[in-house]
């Protein structure tokens, strides 16, 4: 059941994107989207209750999660026809999320020590950390492209577009708002480890890598002013190194921190 | 009468070739004084604004429009081989319907713009006070003027034009977002410059600063668009503080290098800042669009914004061509007309004047007969004067009507000479 449903709403996601791509502005585009967004909620659901539990710290969940909040970026934008190719980035990059979530099933692990509460703190904060760097991600892919077409005086088509210091300054919140999070999932993560029994694994190392990456990035922003393009590589290179770790994890390691299947 | 109109503009060649042909005002009393001295033209009208430079002349007979082409790009101080390709030749009634389609601005960059209007009454006027313009000119171009009226009041060309200033506030906004607050440099005093500033105020601009060579006139801009006037000196000061910057002026050389630029956009901490060079020549350097967070655009990046509303003024330029077309055949007919009456007259002039002069030579011989056989000599010089000039007329009034009234300058000369013609055009 949940299976399908997830399909359903990765179809409803890739069906904005490849209509844009062909050129075809879709008829009832923000239907479709909210019809996607009511899907994967559902496949979500039906995941947990299928499971008899919510198993946030499997990779497929984890993955799913993270497309949902995603896909719950676009929001903001619907309304708006000068963003719907943000909104239609954060969608294709929502599908993909889906489809390795899809790839990644049966990896699971569980820090089975940790309280559910907890654990359930520690993982939601890390991928809406996660997330805000999928949205930082596409944000600054489509700065470059825009910056691109700018530059180069291709300026046909660009009343449809956002305006370039827009697609900058909410690239800054997406990744202000992913690295604040994330630093907190971490600390929870950090302090009950610490606490407990501490190790440094793979997905530790990872993620201080992860951390420290967009700490120079935002504190070059906020001190020496690197913004626009120097930004959006931060944001591209950021969320691709994220993207090498989950997929290692995934393949090498069992799931986060080492400890499944 | 030979009518030619050679030009280069937006449609045939990139801002970089433009500029090497366009000519400042202070340069143009020196180049229509050329046009004559150096025997190429009798009447002639330069038009050199940022989308295209064009003259519209009436040669001598002897000159062809590669030798007015040749001597245009002289004037320019451009070799004729760098434009030769990009540059357009009309002539006759080709040159006079691409007269009529630059004043009704069906053929700017953004049809139905109309500031270009104002440039040609500009030209003409300049070249009035140089007694550049002949009969010719006169009436071309005060029919074109009543003809891009015409096009204006009939037809819906300039309601769905993109101005030059909507555009410029579409690449800022393009880049910047919202421009409440924001605030922008003008440099000059050119017409689309203040075109521009006057949009992006209407958007929302909050502060505008003007430089201009002359500080006075800096001031008075300054005064009439509610900002503030700075010395040119201080450009680079100004560079660090704006937004915008828009370059609007005839100073014909780069006013801002890379140099200028480079050092101000670490001290802006790269936020973005938009620069619109409206001149041409360019004020501003190309490279600078290489500098981390620096957006150059110039006229011909403006065009592209303005081609967005181009479909609907289509429908809007087909009535415009075809008042065009009718204007040109009608102005075409009046200019033959006159060419023709005055080709008759000069013919009729110059008989009349070896008549009266062969009577003056036999003055006394006359005085000796009587008055009654006087009146019959007279009578008779006139006759014969009839009959010699009735086939000639004759052949020109026909060459007019069968079209050819190229042919009566060429009749007229062979029967009277260059040298009589110009006597009695005196």
């Amino acid at each position: 059941m949940h299976a399908v449903l997830l399909v359903l709403a990765m179809v409803a996601y890739a069906l904005p994107v490849a209509a844009r791509l062909v050129g075809r502005p879709l008829r009832h585009h923000n239907a479709i989207v909210l019809g996607g967004l009511a899907l994967h909620l559902g496949g979500l659901l039906a995941l947990w209750i299928a499971n008899g539990a919510i198993l946030v710290s499997s990779l497929t969940e984890g993955l799913a999660s993270v497309a949902l909040l995603v896909a719950c970026g676009t929001l903001p934008f619907l309304r708006q026809p000068r963003m719907s190719v943000v909104t239609d980035s954060l969608l294709a990059c929502a599908t993909l999320l889906l489809l390795a979530a899809s790839g990644a099933h049966g990896v699971k692990s569980t820090a089975a020590e940790m309280p559910l509460w907890f654990l359930v703190l520690h993982v939601s904060l890390i991928f809406v950390g996660l997330a805000g760097f999928a949205i930082s991600f596409c944000l600054s892919l489509l700065f470059l492209a825009l910056r691109r077409r700018l530059k180069r005086k291709e300026l046909q088509g660009l009343q449809d577009l956002p305006a370039l210091d827009t697609i900058d300054a909410l690239n800054f919140r997406a990744m202000v708002a992913g690295f604040v999070t994330i630093s907190a999932g971490a600390l929870i993560g950090g302090v009950w480890a610490w606490l407990h029994e501490f190790r440094f694994d793979v997905t530790v190392w990872a993620t201080l890598l992860v951390w420290l990456w967009y700490a120079v990035g935002l504190q070059g922003r906020v001190i020496g002013g690197w913004r626009g393009r120097f930004a959006a590589l931060f944001g591209v290179v950021g969320f691709a190194g994220v993207a090498f770790v989950l997929a290692t994890l995934g393949a090498m390691f069992g799931g986060w921190h080492g400890m499944g299947a | 009468m030979r009518l030619v109109a050679i030009g280069i503009s937006h449609h045939t060649a990139p801002v970089e070739l433009r500029e090497k042909l366009a000519m400042a005002p202070e340069r143009m009393p020196a180049v229509l004084e050329a046009l004559r001295s150096d025997g190429v033209g009798r009447e002639g009208l330069v038009l050199s604004t940022c989308n295209r430079v064009e003259l519209y002349a009436v040669p001598e007979p002897s000159v062809g429009p590669d030798r007015l082409a040749e001597w245009l790009a002289d004037r320019a101080g451009t070799a004729l081989r760098t434009v030769d390709s990009h540059l357009y030749r009309y002539q006759e009634q080709e040159a006079l319907r691409h007269v009529f389609r630059v004043v009704s601005s069906l053929d700017s960059m953004v049809v139905g713009e109309p500031q270009i209007v104002g440039q040609v009454r500009d030209a003409y006027r300049l070249a009035q006070t140089h007694h550049a313009v002949g009969p010719v000119l006169h009436q071309v171009m005060d029919k074109a003027l009543q003809v891009a009226k015409r096009v204006r009041n009939e037809t819906d060309i300039g309601r769905e034009a993109v101005s030059v200033g909507r555009a410029g506030v579409e690449l800022a906004r393009q880049v910047l977002g919202s421009l409440d607050g924001r605030a922008a440099l003008l440099i000059g005093a050119g017409a689309h410059g203040k075109l521009v500033s006057r949009a992006l105020l209407d958007y929302g601009l909050g502060e505008l600063v003007v430089a201009n060579r002359t500080f006075q006139r800096a001031v008075e801009l300054a005064n009439r668009f509610g900002g503030s006037a700075v010395h040119m000196d201080d450009l680079t000061r100004y560079l660090e503080r704006v937004d915008i910057v828009i370059a609007s002026t005839a100073a014909g050389q780069q006013i801002i290098s890379r140099a200028d630029v480079a050092p101000v956009t670490k001290r802006r901490r790269y936020r973005s800042l938009v620069m619109i060079d409206l001149s041409v020549p360019r004020n501003i350097a190309v490279d600078v669009d290489e500098l981390e967070g620096v957006y150059r655009f110039d006229i011909d990046d403006l065009m592209q914004i303005a081609e967005a509303g181009k479909e609907k003024r289509q429908l809007a330029a087909e009535s415009a061509e075809r008042i065009v077309m009718e204007e040109v055949r009608a102005c075409w007919d009046v200019l033959e007309g006159e060419l023709v009456a005055r080709g008759i007259k000069r013919l009729t002039q110059h008989g009349e004047a070896l008549r009266v002069s062969e009577l003056a030579k036999n003055e006394a011989l006359l005085a000796k007969l009587d008055p009654k056989d006087r009146d019959s000599i007279e009578a008779m010089t006139r006759a014969l004067l009839k009959k010699l000039l009735h086939e000639p007329l004759g052949y020109v009034r026909k060459s007019a009507a069968e079209g050819r009234g190229d042919r009566v300058e060429e009749i007229v000369a062979a029967l009277v000479g260059r040298a009589n013609d110009e006597r009695e055009d005196e």
